[in-house]
């Protein structure tokens, strides 16, 4: 019986060792979000959904604005981090309210679907976040590899695949937050993912609707925000199609957006006019090269405002 | 709880630990933990219908009891008849009352009358088709006097509950299991590494194998016009593999872990796909559903006795009852239907019977004939399948049909073409141990070979299988 016993520690103990060992070399190549919660907590913050996540790019915005804290990208996507209860209490976690000896900046990125939602009762309870991860995962503010509690709730692959095979090659998630993505960028795909993207889109403008709900906890967050720091609201550029069907579906987004600015006395910027400037993988989300231009634009207008 | 959960990585030690180190002089004891740990088990899930099991254990305990009292035939009929009664009716609740509600409107539309009820949000408690026919057959059983009535109420409710097998069995039969409740079990270091092997190819065809050919088959049925006529027959392939490999997976992480609290289950799946012909596969698929099914309900209406035409009737009330038992969908039963259409020729040349070993029993290899036996039965099972995976019976004929249609090009899965020599692996071992009572009962094989196995197996689900928590297919039944 002893035999079997030592065995059975043994095994379990090699096992247990190299999950643990693959959790360490777990990095930005495996998985899209992972890093945002082993980097800590932040001072200055990037907000928004995907378009934020890949559009702005914390090392150019501090490279100008150099007065500020360091700035740290905490966008996820349009599914999990829109407006509302769920983001709210993700951002409570991760601001490091602490320091005082730099000025601190908070960007969030704004979008007619991130104030939207597919519940018609607007109920917060049945937003499409409500189960996802941002729910789930206590240790959002964790500092240091490996989070535990990250890899064994949300990654759903083998933790074998970490060592050998990055989930996707075409996407690098970057200590900062920033998701870079690394796509061709041949015509022809470009055109095949943006009609894909401006389809599901159209569908989406058939099933989404304002939510004065989401609205309300934007107004919280920049409430909660001020207090920290500056708040900036920006409207990333989206393709010409898309932004097509946005006009469409919430034509008055950005009369919505400069009242809300006003009401809290922040700054609006709305990149809308200069859409036809940049490339997109998709029709929706910047490509890298032209989202590192969106943050230096931005960044100079900060500083200058 | 999942088997295939941290939860349950770190519950069952424990329970193990106090099983076999506190309580082993006490019988009662350790059923009593057995209870707890059973009941906290399925608590774990959802403890609200904890009540559903401790109410049917009640009923079903205290109708036993009755029932070796009474001896008025008249009033044991009535015993028997609410046991039946109250166990289908909580099936018949929880399980199938929309789908009647639902059905019941559409008839009624047809006929031109507009019915407006109101359907309920029912939850389906997990493994309540499983426990409630083990209940069922534990009242039948007295009833019959085949088995006398326990007055151990702690040893009838472990019974019951007892949990490596309480959401999805398998099916035991009180004859077989309540007894093993009132013996001392003995554990060995023979009996432990034996359990420990059953529960690791457990584990392998659950994580391995149905998780990954879960991933292309979902992704493929919920799209299949955008696929080509070979994708689609390896996705109905991959999907015969995804349940064979999810629910025996179940079956050999249940019996495994009985076996390390010193309990015997019965087999539930023996190499199915190594069978030559329809017959010979439910005997192997499932068993303790069939048997059930045999038993309690084949038999009891005729079975094979009686005129020919009773006896198409029997096998179609079997084969459509067992497609209804698993889901309140009629893809289900149409897929019964399609097995009592496979299996009925078979019936009536008097073949069904042909088969009772393993194929090549005693060879290393089989004959072409058996291989070609093999894989026409095979074939069948995975179209019978398609109806099985389909969210109906429209969408099961759109996807034969759109096979048919499609052009055969290369097929296509986005990085998990890995899945096809993971199920190489899955085929050698289980052709090498058919004849075993589990397929890595591999103690004949010196200590070197066995330990490369587990490394093997255990470096495949490392590497290659899915830590995505993915429930089990059977849980929904």
């Amino acid at each position: 019986m002893k035999r079997i016993i030592i065995k059975f520690f043994i095994y379990t103990s090699v096992l247990i060792g190299i999950h643990i060992f693959a959790a360490y070399q777990a990095d930005g190549h495996f998985d899209s979000y992972y890093l945002r919660f082993t980097n800590g907590q932040h001072r200055s913050m990037i907000l928004g959904t995907s378009r934020a996540a890949q559009g702005l790019n914390p090392a150019v915005i501090d490279s100008i604005l150099g007065n500020y804290s360091p700035i740290g990208n905490f966008a996820f996507a349009n599914v999990s981090s829109p407006y509302g209860q769920v983001y709210f209490e993700a951002i409570c976690k991760k601001i490091d309210t602490t320091a005082t000896d730099k000025k601190n900046i908070f960007i969030l990125a704004v979008s007619p679907w991130s104030i939207s939602t597919l519940d018609k009762s607007d109920d917060i309870s049945k937003f499409r976040e409500r189960n996802l991860f941002l729910t789930k995962i206590k240790s959002i503010n964790k500092k240091g590899k490996p989070n535990f509690e990250y890899l064994m709730k949300e990654y759903a692959q083998s933790w074998g695949k970490i060592l050998y095979n990055p989930v996707d090659n075409q996407a690098f998630l970057h200590d900062n937050g920033w998701l870079e993505i690394s796509v061709s960028m041949n015509r022809s795909e470009v055109q095949k993912r943006t009609s894909e993207k401006v389809i599901a889109y159209h569908t989406n403008a058939t099933v989404y609707q304002y939510s004065p709900n989401r609205m309300n906890y934007l107004k919280q967050t920049i409430l909660f925000l001020k207090k920290y720091g500056s708040v900036h609201l920006v409207r990333l550029p989206i393709s010409e199609p898309m932004g097509a069907v946005e006009s469409k579906y919430m034509p008055e987004f950005d009369t919505k957006m400069n009242l809300l600015s006003q009401e809290h006395n922040l700054k609006y910027w709305s990149f809308a006019p200069q859409n036809a400037n940049y490339d997109y993988t998709d029709g929706n989300h910047l490509y890298y090269k032209s989202s590192l231009k969106v943050s230096e634009v931005l960044a100079k207008w900060i500083r200058n405002n | 709880m999942l088997f295939n959960s941290i939860d349950f990585a770190i519950f069952l030690p424990i329970i193990f630990a106090l099983y076999w180190l506190i309580n082993a002089r006490n019988l009662k004891l350790q059923n009593v933990l057995i209870l707890v740990a059973s009941y906290f088990f399925y608590g774990w899930w959802d403890w609200k219908f904890l009540s559903l099991i401790l109410f049917s254990t009640i009923i079903d305990y205290s109708i036993g009891l009755g029932l070796a009292k009474e001896e008025n035939p008249i009033k044991r009929k009535v015993l028997l008849w609410s046991s039946i009664l109250v166990n289908l009716g909580f099936l018949g609740f929880f399980k199938y009352y929309n789908f009647f509600l639902e059905n019941f409107i559409a008839a009624f539309s047809f006929f031109g009358m507009e019915l407006s009820p109101n359907s309920l949000k029912i939850i389906l408690p997990v493994g309540i088709s499983f426990y409630t026919f083990q209940t069922l057959s534990y009242s039948i059983d007295v009833y019959k006097r085949r088995l006398e009535p326990t007055k151990d109420f702690v040893a009838f409710a472990a019974f019951v509950s007892f949990f490596p097998q309480l959401v999805a069995g398998p099916i035991e039969r009180a004859s077989n299991l309540l007894p093993q409740f009132s013996k001392k079990r003995t554990l060995s270091p023979l009996q432990i590494s034996d359990a420990l092997r059953q529960i690791l190819w457990g584990f392998f065809k659950k994580i391995v194998i149905a998780d990954t050919c879960g991933i292309i088959v979902d992704a493929i049925f919920l799209n299949p016009e955008s696929h080509n006529s070979s994708t689609l027959i390896l996705a109905a392939i991959f999907f015969a593999f995804q349940i064979y490999g999810d629910f025996s997976g179940y079956s050999d992480i249940a019996i495994g872990t009985a076996k390390l609290f010193g309990f015997q289950l019965m087999t539930n799946f023996k190499v199915p796909y190594f069978s030559r012909n329809i017959a010979e596969f439910w005997r192997r698929w499932h068993i303790s559903l069939s048997s059930w099914f045999q038993d309690y309900l084949y038999i009891p209406i005729g079975g094979s006795r009686g005129t020919k035409a009773k006896t198409i009737r029997n096998i179609f009330i079997i084969f459509l009852v067992s497609g209804f038992w698993h889901g309140a969908n009629w893809t289900f039963i149409f897929w019964g239907g399609i097995n009592a259409f496979l299996f009925l020729p078979i019936l009536l040349i008097g073949k069904n019977r042909k088969y009772l070993g393993t194929v090549a029993e005693e060879r290393l290899l089989p004959s072409v004939r058996e291989v070609y036996q093999m894989l026409l039965t095979f074939g069948f099972t995975t179209i019978a399948w398609i109806f099985f995976r389909a969210n109906s019976i429209t969408e099961g004929f759109d996807y034969i049909n759109l096979i048919y249609k499609k052009g055969f090009e290369f097929p296509a899965f986005k990085g998990q073409a890995v899945i096809v020599p993971l199920i190489g692996v899955l085929i050698i071992i289980e052709w090498i141990n058919r004849t075993k009572s589990h397929q890595l009962d591999i103690e004949r094989f010196s200590p070197f070979i066995r330990h490369s196995i587990y490394i093997f197996l255990l470096g495949l689900i490392f590497f290659f299988g899915q830590y995505n928590k993915a429930s089990f297919i059977y849980f929904q039944f």
